[in-house]
């Protein structure tokens, strides 16, 4: 086994990652499984003694999930209805026992194209915080996911949270995964969303992201545009193109084609949008 | 004073005599015996689908500190299998490697990391030659052999016409064919392959556990592999975590063990990971059908013409046996004449198939039920009136001599018929929402109640079980039946409990240690309760008789006079008689510790016909039957087909265990459910890619549907209390059901499994695109 460090503190934790490449661990849930058969020897740098980095906060313009919040910790939170989606998708994170240890920003900063996280984080428009001895850079989750498996994160830098601004309107969101069973799966297509109600009650804003048919979870900025200051109603899903996921682009694998991909992303786009069209 | 009566236990909802130990944590699995003296050993997998030349340098390996012994090939030249005359595998790969993930070496070192290091370092080079991963490239005529004594590439070909075919077709108002095609399933259960050899060197002894179905078959092909007198060998089969089929022949895991532990001189523990596990596979093989079926224009079926391909995998396994399973089994649960059987097992450079639940008979009775169906449709005719149309009537002799004596399918019929409301709401049901529709659908299914003629034919009788009673009153069962989790040990403690008529208590068992039991074919085909039932029976009554005796003595009466009331031997209702306790005392003073014997041989006519060669395989003292309706909800948006209630009806003869029977018609229904709609194996370039529970997609609790659950007991006049098969009959009817609930629910029916959201859903756009068209054709006419 390689070294094993496990601060107590944020600025020791940043000062060994300024000394030497490390890899951050918390939950394990991923680090684990790909190194099963294998020696442990990462230089290991154990984030989960960092308590301040627990839970989810709240500002007067955010909130922010720190960086070691398990998505249990995120189940039992007490949040606002735009936080629904993200709520759904941390049910769909492996098991109980995935959810009790696996964290929201280790599975961003896995960058797997199925991330369940990914969609609802990117409709909530989440931005990651990146702390380094030099200090603190704020970016947006879609320029911090830059490729399967690859992030924006420099070797120096621990994710320290996301933050979530406060929508300016009251705002609703969903999420829905379609896999070839109903728990226990990796997704064959997700789709995340949040709409803001204007005063006069259409659509103030829209953002959904689209997960498991790009390398990258994609926000379909198209279609946010088309449905903004629509009314709001169950109609809202017949707003939904097939130009609109064109900017998709889903493989063949063993869990579904790529044609099936685009299909479906298009279907669960608009039942979301039914939906969240038809919330009280 | 309350009277006292004999304790009864068959038919009641009994819980499993192993059940605390398993709920509590303390039943040992294999895998749970670490011993600080053990050695850790590993398997080194072949990266080749198909090689010849194999050389494997293991100097590096055995240079190693820490490492105790290598074997290879070299070091067995010894052949095993499961039918004698198909021992086609070597332990380790001797110079030929036939299937990506064949082990070809192994390593007993004193650690896991020192093991895993040590096949690094294990230097293997050969001569790739052409492999063959579907049926249809093994076939061809330019392959080179798997095999050199398999020609053209096929473990068997089977032949059969019974009756004619041509003039039962010709007597037909309906003739159809269509062709259906099964995906590779496996077992996916829940312990992984594990063995843990101890070789005692002065005493030249080899104890194996192994975690097995048939302890009697590992310990055959230990002494065959390892070239030592039965004698010498021992087998202890521990608790086990789920069987299902894939461990009803020895495997490799078990024999390399051994291999490793006399090579090191001590004890090895080699416990495979989940993707080994997967590997050495044993499920049920991709298999492709053609079925041509005949019926008159009341639902009769006048000839069928069946051909069956299976992709059988590297080596022979039981594959012999599957394929003529698929054939004879067509029989035995309908009134069939005219039939005609192709089958092809073949030999492809895959992991080797099994005897996976359900046998020879899931897929072909999935292509028989769905044809049957489709046809009763285009003649108009309701799915159960077809059904009814060809019932047997027991007793009868089929036309291929299978002895069918009990016969509940027509109570199953109607018992789901009622249960379902399948007359009221059938072509009713309302869309519970938009792009949703739903369906009903149902088919029927059997299986046998142990083979009748063993693969491993001795002459011997096929059950023997051992009764002890000494001072202390209680009973031990000795039994070699191999307890897996289907309740073999309940039933049995529960069957010499009630003859005795004494509260299971009394009566402990010990089953499957080859130094203690007696022996036992194991458990598969689902022979056991059948056949080692019917030798606790025996045992029970012989016993029974020692104590009367002994009774009548003490009493002085004859013994045709003593009432036996579990806990009271008693000369007539006047008598108080003696306490069991004292009628042993009793007993003990002529011989000492009593053990008595039961036996249990099968019938010869019950040992399948002689008409065509293998006709022996589907013999069986015994059929179950069942039928299911299935109710579905399907996305046609997504593709997502939902499992909305299965009704199940099983024919088990007599259920002697309620609680244990309706989990194994639960338990049938739900495996059904997994093959039928999202299970199946990848492979990329012969590499398995779905050997994990993620990818390999088990159902979760969360797709499991309500299943009512109905037991039929049609009273089996040789089966023990009249009980007959209850494990396996019911997942076969389930696959069938299902792609006709669909079919009702969407017109569109699925020839193909498993059926995923991704085929239902371009299934759905392809009829979609023609019907688009259809109206610009009639738009431009």
């Amino acid at each position: 086994m390689g070294g094993y460090l496990r601060p107590g503190a944020v600025q020791d934790a940043l000062e060994a990652l300024d000394r030497r490449g490390l890899t951050i661990v918390s939950g394990g849930t991923d680090f684990y499984p790909a190194r099963v058969g294998q020696p442990l020897d990462d230089d290991i740098l154990d984030i989960s003694g960092l308590a301040e980095l627990r839970g989810i906060t709240e500002t007067d313009s955010h909130h922010v999930i720190g960086a070691i919040t398990t998505w249990t910790d995120v189940i039992r939170a007490s949040l606002p209805p735009y936080f629904d989606g993200l709520k759904l998708a941390a049910r769909e994170v492996g098991g109980l026992q995935i959810q009790n240890a696996g964290t929201v920003c280790g599975n961003i900063c896995n960058a797997s194209p199925a991330a369940d996280g990914v969609p609802p984080l990117l409709a909530l428009d989440a931005r990651v915080e990146l702390s380094s001895r030099n200090g603190v850079r704020s970016l947006p989750l879609t320029e911090f996911i830059i490729g399967n498996r690859k992030t924006a994160r420099r070797p120096d830098e621990l994710v320290t949270g996301l933050t979530i601004p406060k929508p300016a309107n009251p705002a609703m969101s969903g999420f829905l995964k379609l896999g070839a069973r109903r728990y226990l799966v990796i997704s064959i297509v997700m789709v995340a969303g949040v709409l803001e109600r204007a005063p006069d009650g259409t659509v103030a804003a829209a953002r959904l992201a689209v997960g498991s048919c790009s390398e990258v979870a994609r926000r379909m900025l198209g279609l946010e545009r088309v449905l903004a200051g629509r009314p709001i109603g169950p109609e809202l899903g017949s707003a939904a193109m097939e130009e609109h996921v064109e900017l998709l682009a889903p493989i063949d694998d063993v869990r579904g084609t790529a044609e099936y991909r685009q299909e479906a992303a298009l279907t669960l786009v608009r039942r979301l949008l039914r939906a969240l069209g038809s919330a009280p | 004073m309350t009277e006292i009566a004999p304790v009864k236990s068959i038919g009641e909802y009994v819980p499993m005599v192993d059940g605390p130990d398993k709920v509590s944590g303390r039943a040992k699995y294999t895998a749970d015996f670490v011993d600080p003296g053990a050695l850790a050993g590993r398997i080194l997998r072949s990266p080749y689908s198909h090689a010849e030349d194999l050389q494997v340098d293991t100097s590096a390996a055995e240079a190693m500190p820490g490492v105790v012994a290598v074997v290879t090939g070299a070091d067995c030249d010894k052949t095993f299998g499961v039918l004698p005359i198909a021992y086609t595998e070597y332990p380790l790969a001797r110079d030929r490697v036939r299937y990506r993930g064949e082990p070809i070496a192994a390593v007993a070192a004193v650690d896991d990391a020192t093991a895993l290091e040590a096949l690094k370092r294990i230097k293997v080079t050969a001569k790739e030659l052409p492999a063959y991963y579907t049926i249809k490239d093994a076939l061809a005529p330019e392959a080179i052999l798997l095999h050199e004594d398999r020609p053209g590439n096929v473990e068997r070909d089977v032949f059969f016409e019974l009756g004619n075919v041509a003039d039962g077709l010709a007597e037909a108002d309906l003739v159809r064919e269509e062709t259906y095609n099964c995906a590779e399933v496996c077992q996916a259960q829940m312990e992984m392959h594990a063995a843990l050899a101890d070789y005692d060197p002065e005493r030249d002894r080899m104890t194996v556990h192994a975690s097995t179905q048939v302890p009697y078959y590992v310990h055959l092909m230990l002494a065959r592999t390892l070239d030592m007198p039965k004698s010498k060998i021992r087998v202890v089969k521990p608790h086990i975590g789920g069987g299902f089929g894939c461990r009803t022949e020895t495997l490799n895991v078990e024999l390399i063990a051994g291999l490793l532990a006399r090579k090191a001189r001590g004890k090895v523990r080699l416990v495979v990971n989940r993707e080994e596990t997967f590997i050495t596979h044993r499920g049920r093989p991709e298999t492709e059908i053609r079925i041509k079926m005949g019926m008159t224009k009341d639902g009769r079926i006048t000839g069928v013409d069946c051909e069956t391909y299976q992709r059988g995998g590297a080596y022979g396994g039981y594959g012999i046996v599957t394929i003529l399973y698929s054939g004879s089994l067509l029989y035995a649960i309908y009134d069939l004449h005219n039939v005609k059987y192709v089958g092809k097992r073949v030999l492809t450079n895959t992991p080797p198939c099994g005897a996976m639940r359900g046998h020879g008979t899931v897929n072909v009775r999935f292509a028989f039920e769905s044809l049957m169906d489709e046809m009763a449709q285009e003649l108009g005719l309701d799915p159960f009136a077809v059904r009814r149309a060809n019932l047997l009537e027991a007793p009868t002799f089929t036309e291929n001599d299978l002895m069918v004596n009990s016969y509940g399918l027509p109570e199953c019929l109607d018992w789901i018929e009622t249960a379902s409301g399948w007359r009221d709401r059938r072509g009713k049901l309302q869309s519970p929402g938009p792009g949703k529709k739903k369906g009903l659908g149902m088919a029927c299914s059997h299986y046998v109640s142990g083979a009748s003629k063993p693969v491993n034919w001795t002459g011997e009788p096929h059950a023997t079980v051992h009764l002890k009673l000494d001072f202390d009153g209680s009973i031990v069962v000795l039994t070699g039946a191999a307890e897996i989790g289907q309740g073999s040990s309940t039933i049995l403690v529960q069957t010499v409990a009630d003859v005795l008529g004494l509260d299971m208590s009394r009566v402990r068992i010990v089953a499957s240690d080859s130094e203690v039991t007696p022996k036992d074919n194991g458990s598969y085909s689902s022979r056991v309760t059948f056949m080692v039932g019917n030798a606790a029976l025996e045992a029970a009554e012989r016993l029974k008789g020692v104590l009367v005796e002994a009774a009548a003595r003490k009493l002085e009466a004859r013994p045709e006079d003593i009432e036996v009331l579990g806990e009271v031997y008693r000369a007539g209702a006047q008598d108080t008689g003696l306490t069991f306790d004292e009628v042993v005392t009793e007993a003990l003073r002529d011989t000492g510790t009593i053990t008595v014997k039961g036996n249990y041989s099968t019938l010869p006519e019950s040992r399948g016909g002689r008409k065509y060669r293998g006709a022996a395989i589907g013999g069986s003292m015994a059929y179950s039957y069942a039928a299911q309706v299935v109710e579905v909800t399907v996305d046609e948006e997504t593709g997502e087909v939902a499992v909305d209630k299965v009704w199940v009806a099983h024919d088990c003869g007599k259920a002697l265990n309620r609680l244990t029977v309706e989990g194994q018609i639960q338990g049938s229904v739900w495996m059904g459910m997994g093959q039928a709609m999202s299970e199946e194996t990848g492979y990329y370039n012969g590499l398995m890619v779905t050997g994990n529970m993620l990818d390999y997609r088990v159902p979760t609790i969360q797709d499991s549907p309500p299943i009512e659950t109905h037991i039929v007991e049609s009273m089996d006049p040789h089966g023990p209390f009249g009980a007959k098969e209850a494990g396996e009959g019911s997942l076969s009817s389930f696959l069938p059901a299902l792609t006709a609930a669909v079919a009702d629910a969407i017109g569109i029916r699925f020839n193909d499994l498993p059926v995923t959201p991704d085929r239902v859903f371009a299934a759905i756009e392809k009829r979609e695109r023609a019907r688009a068209r259809e109206a610009a054709k009639k738009g431009a006419a």
